[in-house]
């Protein structure tokens, strides 16, 4: 793959990120007082002013912008508004235990959605295909935070068997995880389904069966590495809505995660930390989005060569 | 030519290598079962280049799946397809593993779609060699298995050998730079190329018949030359017999011995491709060979003869051209001509056969 196309792709990436930021940072500002937010109604307008003063919130919103980047360049994402540590420090602290939860759904999705797929494309039409995309669709018609306190209200209301906050054990695992991964799971069965019929069309599997291969090597030689191209590419919506489904899921169980965080500083307006959240989101995504595409042109050597073509 | 033909009919007393009978095949629609093949049979001899030709939507292809089973697995297929009288409708999983590549090699009409686009021409081709290959190839990543270190140090000498052989066949095929068109992916490659390494992989299990469905349609003119060509002097090096399928009977003129005419599903008219191009007796051969301008000249066979194929689901009660033939009797109509055999292994399904006046 040529240096261009990557360098293509990371000023995009770049660019994609700077988009973001400005977004928030804008929408934050014009979205409401956020010193009167903090302080309540009933704040003197004194008390009010020195708080403006001290964040900046007097100034011309492009003013506090230009601050605000020349900040970041040197590496000065801000302070919590409410405790005055490092916004990073406060973000950062939170990371692992969001980080737990993403590797373990994460794990119990692929697990499950994509031998489910599999075995769906293969036995197409059989009962074990529509047993398969039934359930399938259910649950990817089970809204999150439906299912978190349908969960909750069964396991920890009705039969208090499971914990419903917190992230101390194993147990904590059990519910957030289910909720996150059954609409993820549902989405890759039914992608992975899809893809690997795509597939079992082409005419080189009936080569390949012509030429006496037994079938499941066709499956195995064949036919699964090329339907792994197409899965990967929905890799990078998969992060991105375990990174949306797991914002909820942590409100829901009051995870201490990085979601959680997220939701309690857009509600007591602690402008840095929300900034330094989004913008960690950003990055992933992006960061994630960036290594698909070139994992997409390094296992299909047709878009290898099309990119060192074009580019 | 007599010589040529001379050779036909004594292929024609030795005992058939493929033979087909009545063979059926119904495919389950959202409609409910149509029928496509209705009771097709015809024979290949070793040795000889088989022509099958006829309109698109005949069933050329479906009968060549059938007889590789090939089909998808829902479609029923009736009748009898014996190859060296092994009954190949009947055989299990197993069977037909063994079967397809070695005894039986296919060829298609996309060479490019036909290749695997993620894998490098080496590795098809050498898949093709371990899985044909009468020597016991262990080759750790295709067949998957464990293996001591004594087994291992055998597998790289095979796989080794392996490479050498696909080599062979590549140069045998006609490609220039082996070892570099071993290295490279089917989309690296021209059309004609590709075809070419199609029939490499065919060739790797020495199979006694190949079928070949379309293999020039799309390649261009010269191209296409090329490769049946190159498909004749195999059979001739190899002894190999070929079912060749094509709408061009400018091909089959050129390089089948026997040809079958295919029309909604039934052969129609098959014979020696002398004696049919010299005097074809049924309507619908007769309408295809007067639309030929010269037999040197490729024609298409799309709408030979006036008025259109009737649809599988609309098929009429008697002959099947009778909408379309301009000599039809009344018995037409109402009954479905038989296959009747004259000399020269000859057979016309028509109950008003036409002789001679026949100026190509
Ligand atoms: N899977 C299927 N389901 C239903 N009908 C099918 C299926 N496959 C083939 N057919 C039908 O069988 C008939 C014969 O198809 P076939 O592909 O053998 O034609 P062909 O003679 O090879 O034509 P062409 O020259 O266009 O390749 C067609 O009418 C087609 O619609
Ligand atoms: S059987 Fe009758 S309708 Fe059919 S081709 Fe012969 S003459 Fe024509
Ligand atoms: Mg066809």
């Amino acid at each position: 793959m040529s240096i261009r196309f990557f360098i293509r792709k990371i000023f995009r990436a770049l660019l994609t990120i700077c988009l973001i930021v400005t977004f928030i940072f804008v929408a934050l500002r014009l979205s409401g007082d956020s010193a009167l937010l903090i302080f309540g109604p009933d704040a003197d307008s004194e008390s009010l002013e020195i708080l403006r003063e001290a964040w900046g919130l007097n100034k011309p919103i492009w003013q506090q912008y230009v601050i605000y980047i020349s900040n970041v360049f040197h590496g000065d994402l801000g302070k919590s508004y409410l405790d005055g540590r490092d916004a990073v420090e406060v973000v950062a602290e939170r990371i692992p235990k969001t980080l737990s939860l993403m590797w373990v759904t994460a794990a119990v999705t692929l697990l499950i959605g994509i031998p489910a797929g599999i075995q769906s494309a293969l036995h197409h039409n059989t009962k074990r295909d529509r047993v398969t995309m039934t359930l399938a669709v259910m649950g990817l018609s089970i809204p999150n935070f439906f299912l978190g306190v349908l969960l909750i209200l069964l396991f920890s209301v009705t039969w208090r068997v499971l914990p419903s906050a917190g992230s101390d054990s194993w147990k904590h695992y059990i519910m957030p995880v289910i909720t996150m991964a059954t609409a993820e799971a549902a989405v890759f069965a039914r992608f992975t389904r899809s893809a690997m019929l795509e597939i079992l069309n082409q005419p080189y599997i009936r080569t390949a069966i012509a030429k006496g291969v037994p079938w499941k090597k066709v499956v195995r030689e064949h036919a699964l590495p090329n339907a792994a191209i197409p899965i990967v590419t929905i890799a990078g919506f998969f992060i991105g809505s375990l990174i949306v489904g797991g914002v909820i899921t942590e409100n829901v169980f009051a995870w201490p995660g990085v979601g959680r965080l997220l939701v309690t500083a857009v509600a007591n307006r602690d402008l840095a930390v929300v900034q330094v959240t989004i913008l960690l989101i950003a990055v992933s995504m992006v960061t994630a989005n960036l290594i698909v595409d070139i994992a997409y042109g390094w296992l299909d050597p047709r878009v290898r060569d099309l990119r060192s073509e074009e580019l | 030519m007599n010589e040529k033909l001379t050779e036909s009919v004594i292929k024609s007393q030795r005992a058939p290598l493929l033979q087909i009978s009545d063979l059926t095949i119904d495919f389950n629609t959202p409609t409910g079962w149509i029928r496509c093949l209705h009771g097709v049979g015809f024979e290949v001899y070793p040795g000889e280049i088989l022509g099958l030709v006829g309109e698109s939507g005949c069933g050329k292809s479906i009968t060549s799946m059938a007889v590789m089973k090939l089909l998808d697995p829902r479609a029923r297929i009736g009748g009898n397809v014996r190859y060296k009288n092994q009954d190949l409708l009947t055989l299990d999983e197993n069977g037909l593993t063994k079967m397809r590549g070695r005894d039986i090699a296919m060829i298609f009409q996309d060479p490019v779609s036909s290749l695997n686009p993620v894998h490098t021409i080496g590795r098809q081709v050498v898949e093709s060699i371990i899985y044909n290959s009468a020597i016991p190839f262990l080759n750790n990543k295709v067949m998957g298995k464990k293996k001591t270190e004594m087994v291992k140090k055998h597998q790289r000498v095979t796989v080794q050998a392996a490479r050498i052989e696909a080599e062979r066949l590549l140069n045998r095929v006609g490609i220039p730079e082996t070892k570099q068109c071993l290295k490279q992916y089917p989309h690296e490659l021209s059309g004609g190329m590709n075809q070419r390494v199609m029939i490499a992989m065919a060739l790797a299990g020495r199979p006694q018949l190949l079928i070949a469905d379309e293999p020039t349609t799309a390649l261009d003119v010269t191209i296409q030359a090329q490769i049946l060509e190159l498909i004749r002097s195999l059979r001739n090096e190899m002894e190999m017999s070929i079912i060749l399928i094509t709408h061009d009977l400018s091909v089959v003129a050129e390089t089948c011995d026997s040809m079958a005419v295919m029309y909604c599903g039934l052969i129609i008219e098959k014979g020696t491709v002398e004696g049919i191009f010299a005097d074809p007796h049924h309507p619908y051969t007769r309408g295809l060979l007067a639309s030929l301008p010269r037999i040197d000249r490729q024609i298409d066979m799309l709408l030979p003869v006036e008025g259109s194929v009737p649809a599988p689901h609309e098929m009429p009660r008697g002959c099947a051209f009778e909408p379309r033939c301009n000599v039809a009797l009344n018995v037409c109509k109402i009954r479905q001509p038989a296959p009747t055999t004259e000399s020269h292994g000859r057979s016309i399904s028509c109950f008003n056969p036409q002789y001679g006046g026949f100026q190509v």
